[in-house]
């Protein structure tokens, strides 16, 4: 009996080995899917913040651009999804989030405010549109959707 | 395709280990107390999530890195726990003093700028070690490759295997013109390089190194050298240096006469071998069962042939298991290599996986006899001090180089 439930055990911690095995394969797959796509030319994102000026000896680093998920916040704080160490900036500061097809950004009561092509954003969410120019800290994006055509990017 | 989460492997791995260490808990004639084995398997999962804390919050490149190794421990540590009634708690220490060497030699790598012009330093400090080894040596297995400091052992030819693949990198790293003569010059003076730590190897008879080192070598010069000439050249060497041996030493001769055919005397020189064909082949394909074979039968289960001992128990389908987790340490390694931009960078993890997938190969093709048989360890899963040490500072060092990769942005 008791070998018998020690080799039904035995298959199981086997199957969890290939599950771990399949679980890391799949990671690493979206993983390099976002690289390629990176590679191409393509955003990794459907859409996506892009620096627009950066101050020169500012003494933080921002990336070339940044990728938009379904819900992302901006700020200080390391465990935002957009992180950057800009002192003008609140831990928290903004939030955009994806909503029937659409991006909205809102303001998390930061100190120093934000700004959406020069008008000031409360805690009221706000739709973006590609193009929209926003100010956050010394730091001002562009928000950027392309939109699919048969498959290709027209910025 | 379902979207997997980032924490999906963590889980999966908290899964295995918690179903490992109750199968071991609920067998009666186990070598351990159940609180003992609570407390290794508590302690065992606790270190890991601290590795993966911290190498989240450090920031510290590669994600992924981490967690194949991380599953060939849990394997490696159960196994342990079940062949021997000391060495799993043994291992257990070495582990903790493994994870520190590791974020030890990631800031080494990380914090020293001019790590490629360190050439002799690294270069020395292996001559230190060889001469050390030689002198102060003590044989064990016919390989004097063991210095003892009171009972404690160290084999220093682990550590020399990281201090070659950084000299290597630093005498391949050098960009020459090219003019016919300079291209000589470097590729004579890597030969020499290698060709000193091969000599010292073959008198300290460790033959399974020695094999690691060149392939090393070879794996470096078709990636960065490709001179196909000089190549042909070292292969013709080794080729004669290896018939020489086996014509002229016994060591090398029964390890080729056994693996060509162990039977002729399985009970003597091909008893290893045939003991570890009989374990595997009782395994089946999906094995006996986790404690129903029986290890005491392999000699050496603990650290060389501790892979025949998986596919006892867990068959075929589990060897298979851990080749995969091997293959994608390998994978990921290689994807550093290409992802790099320094030359240095990417010499040293070219080098560095390619002494995990070496070593690995040489050691699972001599236990099932794919290949002769030389004595190396099972990296991440053998039991063995300096071995657990070096591969941890290994990949360390294959972490610090993946953290570079991400300091390109703006």
């Amino acid at each position: 009996m008791i070998e018998i439930i020690s080799k039904v055990l035995t298959y199981a911690f086997v199957v969890i080995i290939y599950i771990f095995i399949l679980s890391i394969i799949k990671l690493i797959y979206s993983d390099i899917r976002v690289m390629s796509r990176k590679k191409a030319g393509l955003p990794a994102a459907e859409a996506y913040l892009k620096p627009i000026n950066f101050p020169y000896k500012a003494g933080f680093k921002i990336q070339e651009s940044y990728p938009l998920s379904d819900n992302i916040s901006i700020g200080r704080g390391k465990d935002c999804g957009i992180f950057i160490n800009d002192p003008y900036l609140s831990h928290e500061h903004a939030k955009i989030f994806k909503e029937d097809n659409g991006y909205f950004l809102e303001d998390m009561g930061s100190t120093n405010g934000t700004k959406l092509n020069g008008a000031p954003v409360d805690e009221e969410a706000v739709e973006l549109l590609d193009g929209d120019k926003i100010e956050i800290g010394q730091i001002s994006f562009v928000f950027l959707k392309p939109e699919l055509k048969n498959g290709e990017v027209t910025l | 395709m379902k979207k997997v989460r980032k924490s999906t492997p963590l889980v999966l791995l908290a899964l295995m280990n918690i179903l490992g260490y109750s199968m071991l808990a609920m067998n009666a004639d186990t070598f351990y107390s159940k609180v003992e084995i609570g407390i290794i398997g508590f302690l065992f999962l606790c270190l890991m999530f601290i590795c993966f804390f911290l190498i989240k919050l450090l920031n510290m490149g590669d994600n992924y890195l981490f967690l194949p190794v991380a599953a060939l421990l849990s394997v490696g540590l159960l196994m342990l726990m079940r062949i021997d009634d000391t060495l799993g708690k043994k291992q257990m220490i070495w582990f903790c003093a493994s994870a520190v060497c590791y974020f030890l030699a990631y800031a080494f790598y990380r914090s020293i700028k001019v790590r490629d012009k360190l050439f002799w330093v690294y270069f020395g400090v292996s001559a230190l070690l060889f001469a050390g080894t030689l002198i102060l040596g003590t044989e064990v297995n016919g390989s004097k490759n063991w210095i003892f400091i009171g009972t404690q052992g160290f084999q220093p030819s682990e550590l020399i295997k990281l201090l070659f693949v950084l000299g290597l990198a630093c005498l391949f790293e050098k960009e020459v013109q090219n003019k016919f003569m300079a291209k000589t010059a470097k590729n004579l003076l890597i030969m020499c390089y290698v060709y000193v730590n091969l000599g010292f190897l073959v008198l300290q008879r460790e033959w399974g190194i020695a094999t690691l080192f060149f392939l090393v070598y070879m794996a470096m010069m078709f990636v960065f050298g490709s001179e196909i000439k000089i190549m042909v050249l070292n292969a013709l060497i080794v080729t004669a240096g290896g018939f020489g041996g086996y014509k002229l030493l016994y060591h090398i001769q029964t390890r080729v006469d056994m693996w060509i055919n162990p039977f002729s005397d399985a009970t003597g020189r091909g008893f290893q071998i045939v003991q570890s064909l009989i374990a595997i082949a009782s395994g089946s394909f999906a094995g006996l069962g986790f404690l129903n074979g029986s290890p005491e039968y392999i000699p050496e289960v603990q650290s060389d042939f501790i892979f025949s001992e998986i596919c006892e128990e867990f068959g075929i389908l589990g060897g298979v298991g851990v080749i995969m987790l091997f293959f994608i340490l390998a994978y990921r390694g290689f994807k550093i290599t290409l992802s790099v931009k320094d030359r240095f960078d990417k010499l040293t993890a070219l080098g560095i996986t390619a002494i995990f997938s070496f070593q690995t190969f040489i050691i699972l093709g001599g236990v099932i006899k794919l290949i002769p048989l030389t004595g190396i360890t099972l990296p991440f899963i053998s039991y063995g001090g300096s071995s657990l040490l070096t591969s941890f500072m290994a990949l360390g060092l294959l972490q610090a180089v993946s953290k570079g990769t991400e300091d390109e942005l703006v």
